[in-house]
């Protein structure tokens, strides 16, 4: 379980998350939705402190730590249970496709050369990739990049993936075949935390959606809940703005 | 322990820093015309001018590829054995030894100061995205306007600081000029540390001037960046 | 003086005599390139740290190293460095000023293409993707691991061209060496200059040797660039 309370960010004077109090539960497929500059973004970069909040507290699987005061440990403790997925993918470019799955497991699991590298192969398999393990990054088009990517997570078998928005730097004829790596990962029962403006996406895998806006969570619910009956207005102009098509369809 | 004599040190700072004028005017001089013929050769390399294209490239990879101390003990001694040879030849009595050796060493600073202005123009002219080439061709502007009013504009910008640079580096090799002989700031100080063997505060006193030019080229560069700039409509 | 001012005949025939000395000349430049590199890790180290004070000091050394000319400098550590350290070194029973000038040369160069250096490391550091170190962070590694499998080769990459920059520059740099009294190859050249009172052809040869090797360098340094490049782009 994730839980995080009162989370607090500014980056000046620009107050961007104002007290968010979220519970995950294992396994769930969590979304996160809003405009751009509601502070998602930065939330999902707040759990593994790739952003660090002013204020409240992040627990992990029983770790607990607060945002302020956490040490280098404790920071290092709670990446090592969550991966993440960028938005522009962020592969190491100085390695190849299988070497990126593989230097987590070596590096920070300490996990044979060996053992690693089989274990990156089955993921490369698992993301559709077999034929490009000794590709460089640059030799591979945005989708597969973001699916090695994916794999890279995966490896680290963490309690959670962070993605943030993985599907919007990519160009439209590619985004399927990486929604539909991400939804194999929910299959699994993997716990994930996803930021993203792919509504009907979110409407298929997501076992919770909350929309987010000017740093304060203004609605959650099952995605049922959120996309026909949602009670805000706020949330119901957001929708409307983003997907006009959904008013007619419903 | 050595004792640093101050004093000394003080006036022979003021005894470089009354040389700066002459020192300015190796540097700028050769700049200028280098200024002047290299964005002629620049153009002829962009402009891919056969044969004359070739020879200019072999020039520039020549000189950026040599030390410029041999080119200038090269170019010195071969311009006053030549003249004086040719004197010779032709029974006159004008030997080299009457001619000012800052014209020889102005000649050579020239020469080297071109092959770097060439390339630093080429850099420049070339940053400008092949698109907007195109875009002055398609509304049907003659080569000459291209340049005037749509390539320059848009390289300055770029070219400014390199060329800052090409000048900065143009002022330190005038550094070299004593070893042919001409009375500059290095010569003079050298001279006065002759009589008292006070050659380290000498050379310092040299170096706090030259790094007060070359910080003051920095600064002017910038400035005048800054201006380009804000006219170019911040690039 | 007589017609015969130039002839090709004498550049062939003191290049052996010159060539003889070429390995204090690349010694010269490749020791104080090396050395220089030592050096500008440790200065970078300090300027992407920002080291209070040092930071200041740092700033001021490449100012001073990139603005003063290098015969100047060559001089300035000359005769400066054997008045430093002597206070240190008299009492080891090593007098500096009777030091081999070479060390100096090698001195002045590498503390000179510090400066040089350090600017291209931190750039080229400051230059990775800071998505890298995001990603590397990402994944749990310290800030060691990151430096050392991400950063660190992605850096070194940027840096490539810049490197051979200064090599070149060192090696071009290494022709005044004769000006504090060392023997390379133009001080070869200069003996033979006395003694035969044909200067040009010596500095034409030399010239050659200069022009051949900094080209050799460049087409190296170009294919590093493009090995890299291709595997790792």
């Amino acid at each position: 379980m994730i839980t995080l309370s009162n989370i607090h960010k500014s980056f000046g004077r620009n107050h961007v998350l104002k007290g968010i109090d979220l519970t995950i539960r294992d396994g769930e497929a969590f979304v996160i939705i809003g405009a751009s500059g509601s502070g998602k973004t930065t939330l999902l970069r707040a759990i593994n402190f790739l952003e660090r909040a002013d204020q409240g507290e992040i627990s992990i699987g029983g770790v607990s730590v607060s945002a302020k005061r956490a040490t280098k440990k404790q920071v290092l403790d709670i990446r090592r249970r969550t991966a993440m997925v960028f938005q522009n993918y962020n592969l190491f470019r100085n390695r190849t496709a299988i070497r990126n799955v593989a230097e987590g497991l070596v590096i920070v699991q300490k996990v044979g050369e060996k053992e690693a590298l089989e274990r990156a192969a089955e993921l490369m398999a698992q993301v559709g990739l077999s034929d490009k393990l000794d590709a460089y990054p640059s030799q591979l088009s945005g989708g597969q990049q973001q699916r090695v990517a994916i794999a890279r997570a995966l490896a680290l078998r963490p309690e959670v993936i962070l993605f943030d928005e993985p599907t919007s730097a990519l160009d439209p004829e590619l985004v399927g075949e990486v929604l539909g790596v991400m939804r194999e990962v929910a299959r699994m029962g993997i716990t994930m935390i996803l930021v993203t403006h792919e509504m009907s996406f979110a409407r298929d895998i997501a076992s919770q959606i909350v929309f987010i806006d000017d740093g304060v969570i203004v609605e959650q619910g099952a995605p049922i809940e959120i996309f026909r009956d949602a009670k805000e207005e706020r949330t119901r102009q957001f929708l409307r703005r983003i997907m006009p098509e959904f008013t007619y369809h419903i | 322990m050595y004792r640093i004599d101050y004093g000394f040190l003080l006036r022979e700072v003021w005894v470089a820093f009354t040389m700066l004028p002459f020192t300015l005017m190796l540097a700028a001089v050769p700049t200028l015309f280098g200024l002047a013929v290299g964005a002629l050769l620049a153009i002829v390399r962009i402009q891919r001018v056969p044969v004359l294209r070739s020879v200019v490239q072999g020039y520039v990879v020549l000189i950026r590829g040599m030390p410029t101390v041999l080119m200038l003990l090269i170019v010195y001694f071969a311009f006053v054995f030549g003249f004086d040879a040719l004197m010779e030849k032709l029974g006159w009595s004008a030997r080299s030894a009457n001619i000012p050796p800052t014209l020889f060493a102005m000649g050579v600073l020239a020469f080297i100061a071109t092959a770097f202005m060439t390339e630093s123009i080429r850099t420049a002219l070339l940053s400008v995205p092949k698109g907007q080439t195109e875009a002055a061709q398609s509304i049907g502007m003659t080569n000459f306007d291209i340049y005037r009013r749509v390539v320059i504009p848009q390289a300055l910008p770029v070219a400014i600081p390199i060329l800052g640079n090409a000048f900065i580096g143009q002022a330190k090799g005038t550094a070299l000029v004593t070893m042919i002989g001409v009375t500059d700031l290095v010569t003079r100080v050298r001279i006065e540390a002759n009589a008292s063997y006070r050659y380290l505060e000498a050379y310092i006193a040299v170096a706090l001037v030259y790094w007060a030019l070359c910080v003051g080229i920095e600064q002017g560069v910038r400035l005048l960046n800054k201006s380009v700039r804000v006219r170019a409509g911040g690039v | 003086m007589s017609i015969d001012y130039f002839s090709v005949g004498r550049v062939v025939e003191y290049l052996p005599a010159m060539l003889r000395k070429l390995p204090v000349t690349l010694a010269v430049a490749f020791s104080s390139t090396a050395l220089g590199l030592v050096l500008a890790t440790l200065i970078a180290a300090a300027l992407l740290f920002r080291v209070p004070a040092l930071y200041q000091v740092i700033k001021v050394f490449i100012s001073f190293s990139r603005a003063i000319p290098i015969n100047i400098q060559l001089f300035v550590y000359y005769y400066g460095l054997p008045a430093l350290l002597a206070p240190y070194l008299l009492p080891l029973g090593l007098n500096p000023s009777r030091a081999n000038p070479i060390y100096f040369v090698v001195a002045t160069y590498a503390i000179s293409s510090s400066a040089f250096m350090a600017v291209m490391l931190s750039a080229s550091i400051s230059g990775v993707d800071p998505g890298q170190s995001e990603a590397a962070l990402s994944i749990g590694m310290t800030g060691g691991q990151m430096f050392r499998r991400v950063i660190g080769p992605q850096a070194f990459q940027i840096a490539l061209p810049e490197m051979g920059n200064v090599i070149v520059t060192n090696l071009k740099n290494t022709s005044l060496a004769f000006t504090v009294g060392v023997i390379d190859m133009v001080g070869a050249t200069r003996a033979i200059a006395t003694r035969t009172h044909h200067a040009l052809e010596g500095y034409v040869g030399n010239a050659l040797v200069y022009f051949v090797i900094c080209l050799l360098l460049e087409k190296a340094f170009g294919l590093l660039e493009r090995r890299y490049r291709l595997r790792k782009g």
